[in-house]
């Protein structure tokens, strides 16, 4: 029987939100937390990350991060963005009314969106990452001792991470168990391994370790900063 | 702002799954192509739409992509345009590599979008026009001057806010536009191109010619001198 964890795992379906008072609200939540956004202007294939900065009755300002002097986007352009709410994965199409410098105490860059009137939102699980890499770690529990395993994101059922260079044969369909580094073998969880790509790996944890793997995962996300 | 006043300017396909089956099914059968941008991804990647079922999405990078290397369950979103509307779909990744579907072919197996949201095709940038705006406009028809109130101009058009008293106007009237602002004055031929009660869109006869762009050199000052105001208002407001 063919297994559909894609299925089971996948995320609640996507829905839109066209209530104009509830995208105010998303907004100028997320511009008072100066969310991160990740824009992406099609013509072109131009992505540009940034903070939402301002929320207006009509306009949207994204203060971009990490552009250089030559940084301009058009007026009329395109521009489709993606930020996390909450739990909540929010993405909407819009057009730009053009870039430029805002004083504000100091000179700020900001490009100007007509405020969208439409946004999708998935209800994403709560997963905690991506992060830079270097933290949280894992112990995989191999027979050929402990296996460092850097987390790169852990969701509520699924966690992906990076194998170390050196590490034992590992593929698609095996059950590996893994523990916090800091914690000892016997927190360790049972994870199958579902994906594999060169040295990144996901696992989804069996349902009956998800309580303790809970518990990992809560600990992880305490003991870094909020990955961007 | 009231409900009644909100510009239909989008057209929204909420959870309607026929409608984006249609819809996608439809983008398949013209393999058109879309601009798929994932989160985690510092890029994006070009694909075409190869097929659609019910839960399913095929999509063909026009070049070999990071999404081929993404874990399955990844947040994937698409952009695309039809029919002159540009359309946003999100939705979730089956396969994160190649499938061998006619030997040489990559394909992405995405999980059929059950959202999607379009936005009009412009082609002009509207300036918002200030309630306490001098820009003054001012129709012309059946015989009757009437003041109007500006609520955007672009160098095609302008959308205006009819008198109560008036009611509405039929898509496509046609009629005369006189446009204000010191020293500027422009008198254009116009059609109603939208209506949604005292809402009304109008199209400038002389400034659109075969969906091209021609505007009068008063247009180019008008809009000119309009945004030149947005922009300090957004300044102020920013600031």
């Amino acid at each position: 029987m063919k297994d559909n964890w894609l299925d089971r795992r996948a995320a609640e379906d996507a829905s839109v939100v066209h209530d104009v008072e509830t995208i105010d609200t998303i907004l100028r939540r997320a511009a008072d937390l100066r969310t991160f956004v990740r824009v992406l202007l099609p013509s072109g294939g131009r992505v540009f990350d940034g903070r939402i900065h301002t929320v207006t009755s009509d306009a949207l300002f994204v203060e971009p991060i990490n552009v250089d002097d030559t940084f301009v986007v058009p007026t009329m352009t395109l521009g489709m963005a993606q930020f996390r709410s909450g739990e909540h994965n929010c993405s909407f199409i819009t057009w730009s009314r053009g870039s430029g410098e805002y004083r504000r105490g100091e000179t700020l860059t900001l490009v100007e969106f007509q405020k969208p009137e439409a946004m999708i939102i998935a209800e994403g699980e709560d997963t905690i990452g991506p992060f830079d890499g270097s933290q949280p770690t894992f112990a995989w529990v191999s027979p050929q001792g402990s296996i460092r395993l850097v987390a790169r994101s852990l969701g509520p059922h699924l966690g992906i991470f990076r194998l170390p260079e050196m590490h034992p044969p590992v593929a698609v369909g095996d059950t590996i168990g893994l523990h916090p580094s800091q914690a000892a073998p016997e927190q360790a969880v049972q994870g199958l391994v579902r994906w594999r790509h060169g040295r990144e790996i996901l696992l989804e944890i069996i349902d009956e370790h998800l309580a303790l793997w809970t518990q990992h995962r809560h600990d992880a996300g305490q003991a870094l900063p909020e990955a961007a | 702002m009231s409900g009644g006043e909100q510009p239909i300017e989008r057209r929204f396909l909420a959870n309607s799954s026929t409608d984006v089956l249609a819809l996608l099914g439809k983008c398949c059968y013209e393999e058109r192509l879309a601009t798929l941008f994932v989160p985690s991804l510092p890029e994006a990647t070009t694909a075409r739409f190869i097929a659609c079922t019910g839960d399913r999405l095929l999509m063909e990078p026009e070049k070999k992509s990071d999404v081929l290397n993404t874990p399955p369950l990844s947040l994937i979103s698409g952009v695309f345009t039809l029919d002159q509307d540009a359309y946003l779909f999100q939705t979730w990744l089956r396969q994160g590599r190649t499938m061998d579907l006619s030997k040489d072919r990559l394909i992405f197996e995405l999980a059929a979008p059950k959202a999607v949201v379009s936005i009009q095709a412009r082609s002009a940038y509207r300036v918002p026009i200030d309630p306490e705006s001098e820009f003054a406009v001012i129709v012309i028809a059946a015989g009757k001057t009437i003041p109007v109130t500006p609520l955007n101009l672009s160098l095609g058009g302008v959308r205006v806010r009819l008198p109560a008293e008036l009611g509405s106007l039929p898509v496509g009237t046609s009629l005369k536009v006189a446009l204000k602002l010191a020293p500027i004055t422009a008198l254009l031929s116009a059609t109603v191109r939208w209506a949604q009660g005292p809402i009304v869109g109008l199209i400038f006869d002389e400034c659109v010619k075969e969906g091209e762009l021609v505007p009068t050199a008063e247009i180019k000052e008008l809009v000119r001198m309009l945004e030149a105001t947005h922009l300090r208002q957004v300044f102020n407001r920013v600031a």
